[in-house]
């Protein structure tokens, strides 16, 4: 059946005068809080960002930048549809794996984004010797290579007479890397010591885990599961991250605890500038996984076949950005 | 492709299964909690920032204001500091504490009020508009929000209060900031050096004023920005109050919860 997909140009005047607000990733009525659209990202909006954007934590400097950029039709194309949605900072979801609706990344590109995390992790080695030594690197490795291993064999079901089955199990272990990833980004919370640059590759790598399940479960045609896993992912994220507060983290930064010189306000001041943009994107993250449900809700209630729909938005050629109405 | 079938299948089951009511934890709310919860979680970082930043900026004043008291101290006020630290650095302290507290949560107050009256409102306009699923649940959160933050009009008065009589601040003088037989020993010194010149004695007191000066200010430093596990400082105070209200609020969105 055809998915109900419409184009942001649809909704864009009524979100500039204010009948439309953006809320996560649902467009509401503003008077009744119906919703009234899903957003959704496509395969094109999430090649278009990755390769516009250095840092993966600020597209929306490089969608901002006039400079080379404006070269590209699509990508000025982009920043119009997330200007006209009011969802320009929102777009920092787009460039990693947290995705705005299903993630349209595609188990290739999941893959590569793999690939960068983990040499960024061993960067990070030196600066956080002693975290490492307590996480024990060779186990940190051994979760990357087995992620590397998922998403390939991901990719070579789609090959298979019948992938469900495979689609499954390789959710169910998407589940058990999640759930390490966790516990580390949980563990890094809690600790003395906060650095910033390291929470980003973790958390980049536990989202990377849940949008591959929910992916594989939709590939799969579970949708009541992919539904049931994207709410348990929402109150997941809401129970760790909710009690991330910039003061505290800058309390925790090792320049602050490492500098005894410059005085203290100082400091905290310098260092909350970076933790409030990562503090939103986390808040955007969170946002974004509660919307999550009520899109997968929204294809159960109309019908529209799981395997479809991800077919739809990662082969989408022309549009970056699609909404699905609501039922 | 050619496995299809079998997926279309599967989704004919899913059409027969019975959809699970989406009716626990955050999803009791519905999905217009989302901005609700998100602005109550932004006024509680954005206020408990302040209260370190505010704190931090205004301890300086504090500072001052009591070094130009303390640098008027006499000899025998020296000897009796017990005394003069209740007499005439608590009062200052005291109203500081009063004064920078209010402002701070008075803040708190008004912006939190803001963010209930906007959703108060946008519910307000959903109930006439009868989008029943959308916005029972989210007048629900809203008034209770709204009904838990009624009690914060209570709390500059009650938050002062509390630190002012927690044995925090009134406690502060009570103990001896430079110890007995310092003082004596400086004195003795200082007697001695009197017979010797006067000039000479002259700098027995700025040096003790200093170490008076400095003990207060180690002493107040606790007091009002420490972040010592055993007695709360009027920062980690006013931080949890706000810390608390907002969890308090973010729980009863997520559940949901009427009145």
């Amino acid at each position: 059946m055809a998915i109900p997909f419409e184009v942001p140009a649809k909704y864009a005047v009524d979100v500039v005068s204010g009948a439309l607000v953006r809320s996560g990733a649902l467009l509401k009525d503003s008077s009744s809080g119906q919703i009234v659209a899903h957003l959704q990202e496509t395969g094109l909006g999430q090649r278009l960002i990755s390769s516009a954007v250095n840092s993966p934590f600020s597209p929306t400097y490089a969608l901002a930048a006039p400079s080379s950029l404006a070269a590209n039709a699509q990508l000025v194309q982009l920043k119009g549809m997330m200007e006209s949605l009011q969802m320009f900072q929102f777009a920092n979801l787009a460039a990693t794996v947290a995705g705005i609706g299903v993630s349209a990344i595609g188990f290739v590109m999941m893959n590569k984004k793999i690939n960068g995390l983990q040499s960024q992790m061993t960067e990070f080695e030196n600066r956080v010797e002693a975290w490492f030594r307590e996480l024990q690197e060779r186990d940190l490795r051994a979760h990357y290579s087995r992620l590397h291993g998922l998403y390939h064999e991901a990719d070579q079901s789609h090959s298979m007479s019948n992938p469900v089955t495979e689609f499954l199990r390789i959710a169910h272990e998407l589940a058990k890397e999640s759930a390490f990833f966790r516990g580390e980004v949980a563990f890094l919370i809690h600790n003395d010591i906060f650095d910033i640059e390291l929470f980003k590759v973790l958390i980049r790598s536990y989202t990377l885990c849940d949008a591959g399940r929910i992916e594989c479960l939709l590939f799969a045609g579970e949708l009541l599961a992919a539904h049931k896993v994207s709410k348990d992912v929402a109150s997941q994220y809401n129970t760790l991250f909710d009690s991330l507060s910039p003061i505290k983290l800058a309390h925790k930064s090792p320049s602050l605890l490492e500098n005894k010189e410059i005085p203290l306000d100082h400091l905290l001041r310098q260092e909350l500038v970076g933790i409030h943009e990562l503090v939103d994107y986390v808040r955007d993250i969170q946002d974004a996984a509660i919307s999550k449900p009520y899109l997968i809700k929204t294809l159960i209630d109309r019908e529209i076949d799981g395997y479809e729909y991800i077919q739809a938005i990662t082969s989408e050629k022309e549009r970056p950005l699609l909404l699905v109405e609501a039922g | 492709m050619f496995w299809k079938k079998k997926i279309k299948d599967k989704l004919v089951s899913t059409e027969r299964a019975e959809l699970p009511t989406i009716d626990t934890g955050i999803f009791r709310l519905s999905c217009a909690g989302i901005d609700l919860r998100r602005a109550v979680l932004d006024w509680r970082d954005k206020h408990t920032e302040n209260v370190e930043l505010h704190l931090t900026r205004e301890f300086k004043t504090l500072c001052s204001t009591l070094d130009e008291v303390i640098e008027k101290m006499t000899y025998r006020e020296l000897f009796f500091q017990n005394s003069f630290g209740k007499e005439r650095l608590e009062p200052i302290l005291k109203e500081w504490v009063e004064r920078e507290a209010t402002s701070i949560m008075d803040s708190a107050r008004k912006d939190l009020s803001a963010v209930l009256v906007h959703n108060l409102e946008y519910c307000e306009h959903g109930a006439a508009l009868k989008h029943k699923e959308d916005n029972e649940h989210y007048a629900d959160a809203a008034f209770a929000a709204a009904a838990t933050g009624a009690g914060l009009a209570a709390i500059p008065a009650a938050t002062v209060f509390s630190v002012a009589s927690a044995g925090g601040i009134a406690g502060i003088f009570g103990i001896t900031v430079i110890s007995w037989p310092v003082v004596a020993i400086g004195t003795a010194v200082a007697g001695v050096l009197l017979m010797l010149g006067v000039h000479k004695a002259t700098n027995v007191k700025p040096r003790a004023l200093s170490r008076y000066r400095k003990a207060v200010h180690k002493t107040i430093e606790v007091q009002v920005l420490g972040s010592d596990g055993d007695n709360e400082s009027l920062r980690q105070r006013l931080q949890s109050y706000i810390s608390n209200t907002a969890n308090m609020l973010v729980t009863e969105i997520d559940n949901g919860h009427t009145f």
